[in-house]
């Protein structure tokens, strides 16, 4: 009561504090009204769900979540959150919540592959999951077991994963669902400017006169941003224009003045053509002060091939598969894709073979007359043939659309923002096509401004925060920092304090490798966390087969039993989003945290304490040792060098990483904690049986906020600095960097960047990524001549148009494309459960034209198979619904376990950022 | 001794009341999760369509009660025949603004949407236009069982209007604390272009 008296009165000094700043309040607003009176304590949090990042406040009353709200103090959302976001209340109480952990076991209560599950104790999870854990390691060593993260992780989840597996196991393995979101993404950040994330913010949105969507339906996906812009578009009609490309129709095609339906892939051409525009048909609109100062061009190889295996007679493949798998070796050149391939010396019909699969992120100076050659074939003409993606559009109609939208980049003064996520990044050619967004941006001086520039939006609400920032990527340490490079991984080394040498130097498999590598028996221990990769990955019957019939053992952490659940050995039941403490980092760089509001249900626990109960089962003796990790690299014992640290072989890992001096220094309780309850640091009130058949008391220190206290460490000074711990639970987040205690708006941009500023440049893109590289030609780099230093620069790059490795034909007509809905979470395992979204979208409906049904015979409703090359599966056919596909494509989103959509979706990749195009496959569809 | 396998999923279930670990129960993956299958089987989907719940707007469709305390309320209507939601055309504040609302007998769009939250401003009557796409928030609902239980007990105050009204603008702040330091202010830290 006394606490709740003291909320009110600092609630009323907030709305004090905003009428002397001169804010008018609308008179309701200002009523601080019967807090206290209820019992409700009201809590500042943030959104489960998408990379948004809304603020969302959390009432609580007797340990359970009775309500939500928008939190009106939030920058992002100021008191509005979507349908799923009000729903963010029921979540954690869907009736199958996973309780207890489940083994398979035999008729004796032994692990069994092929036994049914059985409820077991912690103690019990623990010690068969690290038997087998150590049966594999010992043997084949770290390159054997694997982590599957994700970008919902919180910061402090990830990051204790990653320095388990990279500091304990000497593993680079640990990958996260984020791979499929946004690995092209960061690579088209590191590509162009040497360092990862946007450099722009919502603030945008409200600033910008033009907001181009490329492959973003962001009034399903990116709900309050699209309120946003609704709000800047129809309050300014006659100024503010939105335009929206998409390969079908969609609610956002609904609020834009122009819509472009484009042939899958062709996204390539069209950046290319408005970069035609720009540079033939209105040079002076070039912004020559900008480039000069700022950019040079370059290109990068083209025979890279998908991402897929090299091998199209690998065992496991059926023969249908075959053919598309064998464009991974070569491929014809097609007439459609070869005036786009000329400049790089391709004809039509050319074979051509791919030779740069492996380095194909090396790029070259080419300079800009070279660059203009490269550009030369977009002509309007031949962008509309290439990119018409609606088979009953008029072809002049449709380039009337496409000159529109270069006329609206091209505007003098015209302030433009683009705005993508899936439909660019999950694209075989996803780390170039997002590149393209910044040579057209920066051509016209038009990026890292207030209200214009390129945007990359991010699907998961920690995206950036944890699998980015963090570095829970196979490649990747802290602060954009990787493996293969010994100074980061000295420095991580350092601030691990472990010993030099102890980080491997070889990077892990990626997300889609690890499937790969169950398959060929080359992992044979996995770990998955706040995911659902069996059925978030394309080619799903693969990697279900992988599961369950190789030898290996797979542990699914998770709330609910998806399909990841069904298919694991194990199964551990997971703490929520508010049953503990966290942090996540949104698309605008904005780091938020929240307290632990309520005790997790039955025996459930936060991953977080999974991976530091799991770190206890461990000695440096059993894994600071020599490990071969392939032919040349073997790394070499550490123990001598730990033992002069002061460690001992008998110390655990948990002793080391997560429970040393430095991290018991942070005290629980702690003020900032005050009237929270803290699980991993105090217990509670259940008495959970933990890993060692005792009641788990608690650690005893305050491990969220010595792990965020370590973490920033990697940041400060390198352009990457975050504020300390106590300060994100008083604001509504900042936005990284954050320098003298305030956030970055546009980052490169000295007026608003302090990293820019130093160096004394108007704009200064500082990132340190492969800015030396050789110079050369559209043909390749040239040996002869030396090597540039591109620092404070980015790059403007050519790449070409280039088809999709498959395309429909006459045995598989239409085009498959994947994605999400409005009312449902990724997967589905929360979202589904809760009965007001189940009820609102039951299904996941295979959406397409109406005479693609009429062609199949079924009607709205009837059940239709979709089938690929490699499976099929049944979905409802809807031909009025709020996605509305040209005759050419058809549209099944992946939230529902019961239309499998992943059977049927192709397992290709950008070659560079590994990325899966679920955007693009061919399919059959038929009545069922 | 052995208790069967339906009961044990029952108590699953549930959720508060598992079983004590090591007990001789056997849960086949088949019955775990939302679709009832092996993941092998091509599909957990009936053959039967379903439909939503009501019949078109103002034929006298039963209210939906909020999930809690001024939540969203869900549709009650058919929407399918409803056109698009455009940059011209939203139908459903042709029913819903609170100037017909009651004459049509239509649930009336509340304070917060006449309001712009993000400048704090009365907009006197009109609909703040980052709410125009009005299914970002409520969607109909389809007459069908949940697909699992779902334990959430929302709650409701008499003082506010219980399951079917709201008044969040009035409450829009209770339990905020605000601390805005280190924010960039767009109204006063925008510098010249």
């Amino acid at each position: 009561m006394q606490e709740s008296r003291r909320e009110f009165l600092k609630a009323s000094v907030a709305t004090a504090a905003a009428s002397a700043v001169g804010m008018v309040l609308p008179k309701e607003v200002q009523a601080a009204s019967e807090q206290g009176e209820s019992g409700w304590r009201w809590d500042k949090s943030v959104c489960r769900f998408c990379g948004t990042g809304c603020g969302v406040m959390v009432a609580t009353q007797n340990d359970k979540i009775i309500a939500v709200k928008g939190d009106p103090a939030a920058p992002v959302n100021k008191g509005l959150n979507c349908i799923k976001g009000y729903f963010l209340a029921k979540i954690m109480y869907g009736a199958d919540r996973l309780t207890q952990p489940l083994l398979r076991v035999d008729a004796s209560g032994n692990f069994s592959k092929k036994g049914k599950f059985q409820p077991v104790s912690w103690e019990k999870a623990f010690d068969v999951m690290t038997d087998k854990f150590k049966e594999t390691y010992a043997k084949n060593g770290p390159t054997s077991v694997a982590v599957f993260g994700s970008g919902q992780y919180t910061i402090q989840e990830g990051y204790a994963a990653l320095k388990l597996m990279k500091a304990g196991f000497r593993s680079n393995n640990i990958d996260p669902n984020a791979r499929h979101c946004m690995a092209s993404a960061v690579a088209g950040f590191m590509q162009t400017f040497g360092i990862d994330e946007p450099a722009g913010c919502y603030d945008d949105i409200e600033l910008t006169d033009t907001v181009v969507t490329w492959g973003a339906n962001m009034a399903e996906m990116h709900p309050i941003l699209w309120s946003r812009v609704s709000d800047r578009k129809l309050t300014n009609k006659a100024k503010v224009k939105v335009v929206n490309l998409s390969t079908y129709a969609t609610r956002t095609s609904d609020l834009a003045d122009i819509e472009i339906i484009f042939r899958p892939n062709s996204d390539l051409a069209i950046w290319n053509y408005i970069a035609h525009e720009i540079v033939y048909n209105n040079p002076e609109s070039i912004d020559w002060k900008y480039v000069n100062d700022n950019c040079v061009f370059t290109t990068s190889w083209v025979d890279t091939g998908f991402g897929m295996r090299n091998n199209p007679n690998h065992p496991k493949f059926k023969a249908e598969e075959k053919d598309t798998v064998a464009k991974e070796v070569s491929k014809k050149v097609s007439s459609l894709e070869a005036p786009a391939l000329k400049p790089f010396g391709y004809d039509a019909g050319e074979t051509m073979k791919m030779t740069h699969n492996a380095n194909a992120a090396e790029n070259w100076v080419i300079g800009f007359e070279e660059f203009k050659r490269g550009l030369a074939p977009y002509t309007l003409d031949y962008t509309a043939r290439v990119a018409k993606g609606n088979p009953d559009e008029d072809i002049e109609t449709f380039k009337k659309k496409l000159k529109a939208l270069a006329d609206l980049y091209i505007e003098k003064g015209r302030k433009v923002v683009s705005f993508w996520t899936m439909g660019m990044n999950q694209h075989t050619r996803g780390t170039w096509v997002n590149s393209q967004s910044y040579m057209v941006h920066m051509l016209l001086g038009k990026q890292s401004k207030p209200g214009t520039g390129a945007f990359s939006l991010t699907g998961q609400p920690s995206a950036c925060g944890t699998a980015r920032e963090v570095g829970t990527f196979s490649h990747r340490l802290p602060a954009d920092m990787v493996v293969a490079n010994p100074k980061h991984r000295e420095h991580t080394e350092h601030i691990w304090k472990i010993p030099e040498g102890t980080i491997n130097p070889v990077p892990g498999s990626h997300y889609v490798q690890i499937m790969r590598d169950l398959e060929d028996g080359k992992v044979k221990w996995a770990w998955v966390h706040v995911n659902n990769p069996w059925q978030d990955t394309a080619n799903a019957n693969h990697w279900i087969k992988a599961a369950r019939e190789m030898d290996n053992f797979i542990v699914c952490s998770d709330a609910y039993p998806g399909i990841s659940a069904k298919v694991a050995d194990l199964i551990l039941p997971s703490a929520m989003i508010y049953e503990k403490w966290g942090g996540y980092g949104n698309a605008e760089r904005r780091t938020q945290q929240w307290r632990q509001q309520v005790t997790p249900v039955g025996e459930a626990m936060p991953d977080l304490w999974q991976y530091t109960e799991f770190a206890k089962r461990f000695t440096l003796a059993e894994v600071w040792k020599e490990w071969k990790i392939n032919d040349k690299v073997t790394l070499p014992s550490i123990m001598d060098k730990a033992l002069a640290m002061g460690y001992k072989p008998t110390d655990t890992l948990f002793d080391v990483l997560f429970a040393n001096s430095e991290a018991r220094s942070f005290r629980w309780p702690d003020p900032i904690g005050k009237g929270f309850m803290n699980t991993e640091a105090a217990g509670d009130k259940r008495n959970v049986v933990g890993s060692d058949g005792k009641v788990f008391k608690g650690y005893g220190f305050f491990i969220h906020k010595y792990i965020w206290e370590e973490y920033r460490k990697f940041g400060l000074g390198h352009g990457h600095d975050l504020a300390d711990f106590d300060t994100y639970h008083r604001v509504r987040g900042l936005k990284w960097p954050v320098v003298n205690g305030k956030e970055t708006q546009w980052r490169f941009n000295s007026k608003y960047d302090p990293y820019a500023k130093k160096t004394g440049r108007d704009f200064a893109f500082y990132g340190e990524f492969s800015k030396v590289i050789p110079q050369g030609t559209l043909a390749g780099p040239d040996a002869s001549k030396p090597k540039v230093d591109l620092s404070n620069k980015a790059k403007i790059f050519m790449h070409p148009y280039m088809d999709p490795p498959e395309v429909p034909s006459e045995d598989y007509p239409l085009w498959l494309c994947t994605g999400r809905v409005l009312e449902h979470w990724h997967s589905g395992t929360m979202t589904m459960r809760v009965p007001e979204l189940y009820r609102a979208v039951p299904e996941a409906l295979c959406y397409m034209h109406p005479e693609t049904a009429k062609d199949a015979g079924v009607k709205d409703g009837q059940l239709v198979w979709v089938e690929s090359r490699r499976g099929k599966v049944k979905a409802r056919v809807e031909t009025r619904g709020r996605n509305r596909p040209p005759k050419s494509l058809v549209y099944v989103p992946w939230f529902d376990e019961k239309v499998y959509i992943n059977k049927v979706c192709l397992d290709a990749t950008c070659p560079i950022s590994k990325q899966t195009d679920f955007k693009k496959c061919a399919v059959k569809v038929y009545k069922a | 001794m052995k208790r069967s396998v339906m009961s044990v999923i029952a108590a699953l279930l549930v959720g508060t009341a598992w079983v004590s670990a090591g007990q001789n129960v056997e849960i086949a993956e088949e019955t775990l999760g939302l679709s009832k299958v092996s993941v092998d089987a091509d599909t957990g989907l009936v053959e039967k369509p379903y439909s939503y719940k009501g019949t078109a707007p103002g034929a006298g469709n039963k209210r939906i009660p909020r999930a809690y305390d001024n939540a969203p309320p869900m549709i009650p209507h058919d929407i399918n025949e409803l056109p698009i939601i455009t940059q011209e055309e939203n139908t459903c504040t042709s029913c819903h603004m609170p100037d017909v609302a009651s004459s049509v007998g239509a649930i009336p769009i509340p304070k917060t949407h006449l309001t712009n939250l993000r400048k704090m401003e009365d907009l006197k009557g009109q609909l703040y236009q980052g709410r125009w796409n009005c299914t970002q928030c409520h969607a109909p609902q389809a007459e069908l069982d949940p697909a699992v239980m779902n334990k959430f007990k929302g709650a409701y105050r008499k003082k506010i209007g219980g399951e079917y009204k709201t008044n969040l603008i009035k409450t829009l702040r209770e339990g905020v604390v605000e601390d805005k330091s280190g924010s960039f202010d767009l109204n006063k830290d925008l510098l010249e272009e």
